[in-house]
């Protein structure tokens, strides 16, 4: 019995119980319990909600980022699909070319009577992909039909296999437009047009040893291409000095070769080859166009006489 | 109460089925008016469930509901301009107790009318001075030690001792003459 049961009265405790049964009406009962269920349900439900779906919503975020970025980071995928749309964009930068270049080409060609009419510029990079694949240089194919595919695939030889072969290299960015490019490249793509379509300056005349640059001239026209990016105008000049005739049995090797014969054969077709012969003695640099006759010559053998023309069949090297 | 304040509202409704009937009791009892009693009851109830994340099990938890009970009703008092409970409980207070209204059994319709014994409990209940009726409340509906109800009022544990003997000794005497009913009603 502790201290305030000492004061306590048996009979005074029991008639009190007895005595004070009162209740709260059940409505003030209804009401307190909804305060309270109200109260519990509004404050920290309403807030514990969003805490348990903070750690999803941010795992999903996260995942969503990181499958974003695995996704852009592989180069190999990236290359690939950005050079393709930028092979036909890069022909543009010879588009004010052609007209002077097909002037001139009428104008080398006219003896001959091979009139080419130059498709537009336009549609080449479209008959490029059609034409492509016939045209092989091992390939038997009609004057007609080269002058056909060459003509509309002249500036995809020159590119595709540049293209092609700078694309593996991830690290290496490939201009997506001409205006990308960097004034070397732009400059060198304009010298290897210019090669056919205007004359070579009188320094670079100067400069360049006809023999030399016709050791040159049969050399592969993809390594060309290549090298004119790497080189400016004015090195363009001066590089057959540093290509020597040891590299034409290479090129004889290749020729050989069917695997690189492809890439070769697909950067200067017989036609652009006449074409080049022809401008050359156009230009009377006839040791030069006596040096690619007798490329090409080695490079076609017994078929070489089938293919040249006959003002060209006659000319001996 | 803790559950309840994480947010378990089944243990509020254990709580106030516990201790609904002793709180509206306490409040009735000292404020005579069924419907202040209930707007009091209302009023505590809600206010806990307002203060329940600064709840601390310091005390025992009903100690801190009647102390919430007892705070509203001291409120309530000033807020009507009436007494506050009155320390009436001691010697030093005798003029205090003398001018209380007397107990219902001196009067003469009262005596007549025989009223049941709950009626007449409840009535001398009411006539004791607020402070033993305070310290009686607590004690019966509430439950409370001598010690919780020294620490809920503010005053010591004698002084709790002596309000407590004072309201068992006029509420023994004004049972005195229904001893044999109360024990035949109560038995």
């Amino acid at each position: 019995m502790n201290s305030a049961d000492e004061h306590r009265d048996p009979d005074v405790d029991a008639a009190w119980r007895a005595a004070s049964r009162d209740q709260p009406p059940p409505a003030l009962d209804a009401a307190i319990t909804a305060a309270a269920r109200r109260a519990v349900g509004a404050g920290p439900k309403r807030l514990g909600a969003p805490r348990a779906w903070w750690p999803v919503a941010a795992a999903a975020v996260v995942a969503v980022v990181a499958i974003g970025i695995v996704e852009m980071t592989p180069p190999d995928e990236i290359v690939p699909t950005e050079i393709a749309p930028a092979a036909p964009q890069a022909t543009p930068p010879a588009a004010p070319q052609p007209p002077q270049d097909t002037r001139r080409d009428e104008r080398a060609a006219a003896p001959a009577g091979a009139s080419q009419p130059a498709p537009p510029r336009i549609e080449a990079p479209r008959k490029v992909e059609r034409a492509a694949p016939p045209v092989r240089a091992d390939a038997p194919a009609t004057a007609g039909e080269a002058t056909r595919g060459t003509t509309a695939a002249e500036p995809a030889p020159r590119r595709e296999p540049a293209a092609a072969r700078e694309a593996p290299k991830p690290g290496v960015p490939f201009p997506a437009s001409p205006s990308d490019a960097s004034p070397a490249m732009n400059a060198a793509a304009s010298a290897t047009d210019g090669l056919r379509a205007m004359p070579p300056s009188p320094k670079a005349r100067q400069q360049t040893p006809p023999s030399s640059a016709g050791a040159s001239a049969p050399q592969a026209p993809a390594p060309f291409a290549e090298d004119k990016r790497k080189t400016t105008a004015g090195t363009l000049a001066a590089r057959p000095e540093a290509a020597p005739a040891s590299e034409q049995p290479a090129l004889a090797k290749r020729t050989k070769d069917g695997e690189t014969l492809t890439d070769e054969a697909q950067a200067r077709t017989v036609d652009e080859w006449i074409r080049l012969i022809r401008r050359l003695k156009a230009e009377g640099r006839n040791d030069l166009a006596a040096k690619e006759l007798a490329a090409f010559r080695a490079r076609y053998q017994e078929r070489a006489d089938a293919l040249l023309p006959a003002d060209l069949r006659e000319t001996k090297p | 109460m803790l559950a309840y304040a994480a947010g378990d509202a089944a243990a509020f409704d254990t709580l106030y089925a516990r201790h609904k009937g002793g709180v509206y009791r306490y409040l009735l009892r000292q404020c005579r008016d069924a419907g202040i009693a209930e707007q009091l009851f209302q009023d505590v109830w809600m206010n806990l469930i307002r203060v329940r994340a600064s709840y601390q099990p310091s005390a025992k938890f009903t100690t801190w509901l009647y102390t919430l009970a007892h705070n509203r009703l001291i409120d309530h008092h000033r807020a009507s301009g009436r007494v506050t409970l009155v320390s009436a409980d001691d010697e030093d207070h005798a003029d205090t107790v003398a001018a209380l209204p007397a107990s219902r059994r001196n009067e003469p319709e009262s005596r007549a009318s025989n009223r049941e014994l709950g009626a007449r409990l409840k009535d001398a209940v009411a006539a004791l001075p607020a402070a033993q009726r305070d310290a009686f409340l607590l004690q019966q509906e509430g439950g409370l030690t001598l010690e919780e109800i020294a620490a809920l009022t503010g005053v010591g544990a004698e002084t709790v001792k002596s309000r407590l003997r004072y309201a068992t000794n006029k509420l023994r005497a004004e049972l005195a003459d229904l001893s044999p009913q109360l024990r035949e009603d109560t038995g």
